[in-house]
């Protein structure tokens, strides 16, 4: 009797192991080798070189705020404000360069000035206070946002006299761009940072089971700190290099892209229940949307639709995470 | 000894064939057959993890079996599906009360199908049905509008046993209905069933107090270790052949022997120690001492366990080898020495989605700077070195936890606070759905940490668990410490005694 019982939950598993195997081939990773296979069929221009430097180059923000965004996932949260954070450091910087900061400092200041602001705003009222985060980033996006507007008095602000700024947005070393660049660099430090640093583990840890965590002696508010701190650090990373691409700030830029973002890190299976996701995924879900887009460009379809597809295609991709979760 | 299945003429109320439900790494049911019929109230008896709250949960409908079915008046579950949500009440063991609403609404949420009116809610007709039936199970003294959060845990149990009458079912499932009820409660929430009973309605009853299997069921069906073992109806049923079939051995060999490793040293002294619920409580845990805290649910005793370890505020004094000392946190607690293993295990021990090398090291990696890169050789021979002594059985180290059976789970979470060397161990329920064989070698294992100079808490809702394994149990009634009993004094009676207030 025993072994009959011991058989079938064995074959069971077989059955289930079957399945689960099947559902990750259909992960994100295939679904962007077909698109690339289906846009590259539709416009041979698609596959060429200089065309994909412009695609990744049309990326860099989204994917270097994407990383910091898959570590606010994974530590059970949402940022908002990464949107208009991005905005604000961009107009930090030049503003600082307006009175006379050298360059280089002024870039320094921003990185420094934005990184202690996301800790002590979003950090602090969602790790010390244990808020919600969702309330407090839509509170400081809005706060952010509106002090952009203030601060500029709604107006676009130049910063076409910038050589370094300029360099980092629009520069190349060779044929590679800079924000290329330094979005591959920031990619792998936030890799090795996730998988080999105990800060790195707490992020899972917190995420998985914050209860848990506490109870272990993990710091908890210590590490959402830091982790609404890198979100608003890599938003300002993302910004300084857009203000170097268009050469100026305007206060809209940057408005919306939270949610971009955010589609790419749950296209990247980044869930939203925290505990789990990798910045790899979460790479292959920004080159999704980037070669999306840029694939439909290319074939003419005009913006607003690619906004309609974009949509679609991210309810298709949270459907197929949904099934995958039901598989275990 | 086994009830002659003969009248097939009259078919039973439930018939339940050859059920089996596995649960990731273990078997939870292993093939149950019995019987139920009308008009008789049904014990189910086994120890914790032995499988009676999934078979209830079966019988509710609430989980699908993996194998096997049960039959409802001869009917297949897929037949009587809807008529079984009908007919069905169930008190969990699981509080399930939506705590931000009245005590009236909680108990018409049953009923609100049969009111009236689709649409519209008849207040009056619900505060009629809500008063009725608490004025049954003998509850007066309460304001039907009183949110229920605020309520004690008996006045909670006796609104979802209130709640599960309201509904009219033909079929009663109460699982652990009686935990937190006193002496007098329970007596009245028996008659009543009695009365239902005469009725020709179903029961099943599950109880962790043996004496009220002997004194209320018709039948008792015995479970251990997710198997059938027997039927005993009225006649044949005593208190020690219940036990004798649920544990299946001599009890002697399931605990470890009470060596006397403690030593006269005060390790932890509270006075005038007062959290959340406990008042007031002073005494002192000498050093080498496993010290059981006993008590109903709801007594505050794991809260004593919570507020020394830091987790939630705490008034009056903490003294540690004679120095005083308040915890604001756990991390505060850690750094002298304390470690916790929390009751719930699911949802404040395991990073479900972890491994389970990684969630042994959680706490040893707390203690080094948060930039520092992990020491993966480190952990690594660390961890295989553990795994090894207390026997976790995982096929790697990189199994994620979630896949292995309760007690290897319990055994990580355990590996986790002892790699840091603990002075002082507090658990919560340490073998809370586990099984035999899991829990003998937790036991043993904390009698070998005592004779290192461990000192041990326990708090713990199982009795025989608490005789078996303690030097001294101290019992909670109410927030407050009612009694020291010493290892001569003690048994399950007196426990019981002082834990209902005596």
């Amino acid at each position: 009797m025993e072994n009959v019982v011991v058989k079938n939950q064995l074959q069971q598993k077989e059955n289930n192991q079957v399945k689960k195997n099947l559902l990750k081939l259909v992960g994100i990773g295939p679904l962007l080798i077909l698109l690339c296979a289906i846009m590259s069929l539709l416009n041979p221009a698609f596959l060429t070189f200089s065309n994909w430097i412009n695609l990744l180059n049309s990326i860099s923000a989204i994917w270097i705020m994407a990383m910091a965004m898959t570590l606010v996932l994974i530590s059970g949260g949402f940022d908002l404000s990464v949107g208009a954070s991005l905005a604000f450091s961009g107009l930090v910087l030049v503003k600082l360069v307006y009175v006379g900061v050298p360059e280089l400092l002024a870039i320094a200041i921003t990185l420094l000035v934005v990184l202690i602001i996301g800790m002590m705003t979003n950090g602090f009222f969602i790790g010390k206070l244990g808020l919600n985060f969702f309330v407090v980033t839509l509170g400081t996006m809005s706060l952010f946002r509106g002090t952009v507007y203030v601060w500029t008095d709604g107006q676009t602000q130049y910063a076409d006299t910038l050589p370094i700024v300029s360099f980092l947005g629009n520069g190349s070393i060779g044929t590679i761009p800079v924000s290329i660049i330094i979005m591959f660099v920031i990619f792998l430090i936030t890799h090795l940072f996730l998988k080999y640093t105990q800060f790195g583990r707490g992020i899972y840890v917190v995420g998985g089971n914050s209860t848990a965590a506490k109870l272990s002696g993990i710091k908890v508010p210590l590490i959402l700190i830091g982790v609404y701190g890198m979100s608003a650090l890599y938003a300002s990373i993302a910004g300084i290099i857009e203000t170097g691409k268009l050469a100026s700030v305007s206060p809209t830029i940057g408005s919306g892209l939270e949610l971009l973002v955010a589609a790419a890190v749950l296209l990247g299976g980044t869930s939203f229940k925290g505990g789990e996701g990798t910045v790899i995924g979460t790479t292959l879900g920004v080159l999704f949307i980037g070669v999306l887009q840029n694939g439909l460009s290319l074939s003419g379809i005009s913006s607003y639709w690619q906004e309609v597809i974009t949509g679609g295609i991210l309810i298709f991709a949270i459907l197929l995470n949904y099934f995958k979760a039901k598989q275990t | 000894m086994t009830i002659a299945l003969t009248k097939t003429d009259t078919p039973f109320a439930l018939e339940i064939k050859n059920i089996s439900k596995f649960f990731p790494g273990v078997v939870a049911l292993n093939q149950i057959s019995m019987n139920i019929e009308w008009g008789t109230i049904h014990g189910i008896a086994g120890e914790n993890g032995s499988g009676k709250s999934t078979l209830l949960r079966i019988i509710s409908g609430m989980e699908k079996p993996d194998q096997g079915e049960v039959l409802y008046n001869s009917l297949s579950a897929k037949e009587s599906h809807k008529l079984l949500q009908k007919d069905v009440a169930m008190v969990t063991q699981e509080p399930s009360l939506v705590n931000s609403l009245s005590v009236a609404e909680n108990i018409s949420i049953g009923r609100r199908s049969q009111n009236e009116s689709r649409w519209l809610v008849n207040w009056k007709k619900h505060m009629q049905i809500a008063s009725d039936y608490l004025e049954k199970l003998g509850v007066t003294d309460i304001d039907l509008k009183c949110k229920v959060e605020h309520l004690s845990p008996d006045k909670q149990q006796l609104i979802l046993i209130a709640r599960a009458l309201a509904s009219n079912p033909k079929i009663l499932l109460l699982d652990e209905a009686t935990s937190s009820l006193s002496e007098d409660q329970t007596l009245t929430l028996f008659s009543v069933l009695e009365e239902l009973k005469a009725d020709g309605l179903c029961i099943i009853f599950i109880s962790h107090r043996l004496k009220e299997y002997t004194r209320l069921c018709d039948y008792v069906t015995i479970l251990r270790d997710s198997n059938y073992i027997r039927d005993l109806n009225h006649e044949d049923m005593t208190e020690d052949f219940i036990v004798t079939s649920m544990v299946g051995r001599e009890l002697k060999d399931y605990y470890p022997e009470k060596e006397a490793t403690q030593t006269e040293e005060e390790a932890i002294a509270f006075r005038d120690f007062s959290c959340r619920q406990v008042k007031n409580v002073s005494f002192s845990v000498k050093k080498g001492e496993i010290f059981v805290l006993a008590g109903l649910d709801g007594c505050g005793r794991s809260e004593l366990l919570k507020g020394l370890f830091g987790v939630i505020p705490t008034k009056g004094f903490l003294e540690v080898y004679g120095e005083n000392m308040k915890f604001r946190n756990p991390r505060e607690a850690m750094d002298k020495g304390f470690s916790y293993i929390p009751g719930e295990r699911k949802s404040e021990g395991i990073i479900a989605e972890m491994s389970i090398m990684e969630n042994a090291m959680l706490s040893y990696r707390s203690q080094k700077p948060f930039w520092k890169w992990i020491e993966r050789k480190f952990e690594k021979e660390k961890f295989l070195e553990m795994k090894e002594s207390m026997q976790i059985k995982a096929p790697s180290i990189h199994t994620l936890i979630k896949t292995l059976s309760g007690g290897n789970q319990q055994k990580v979470v355990l590996a986790r606070a002892l790699a840091l060397k603990p002075k002082f161990l507090l658990l919560e329920e340490p073998t809370r759905g586990i099984d035999v064989g899991a829990k003998a070698e937790i036991y043993k294992l904390l009698r070998e940490l005592t004779k290192q100079g461990v000192t041990v808490m326990i708090s713990t809702s199982e009795l025989p668990e608490a005789i078996g394994i303690a030097d001294r149990i101290g019992v909670m009634f109410r927030g407050s410490l009612q009694k020291i009993l010493h290892e001569d004094e003690m048994s399950e009676e007196k426990v019981m005694h002082y834990a209902t207030g005596n």
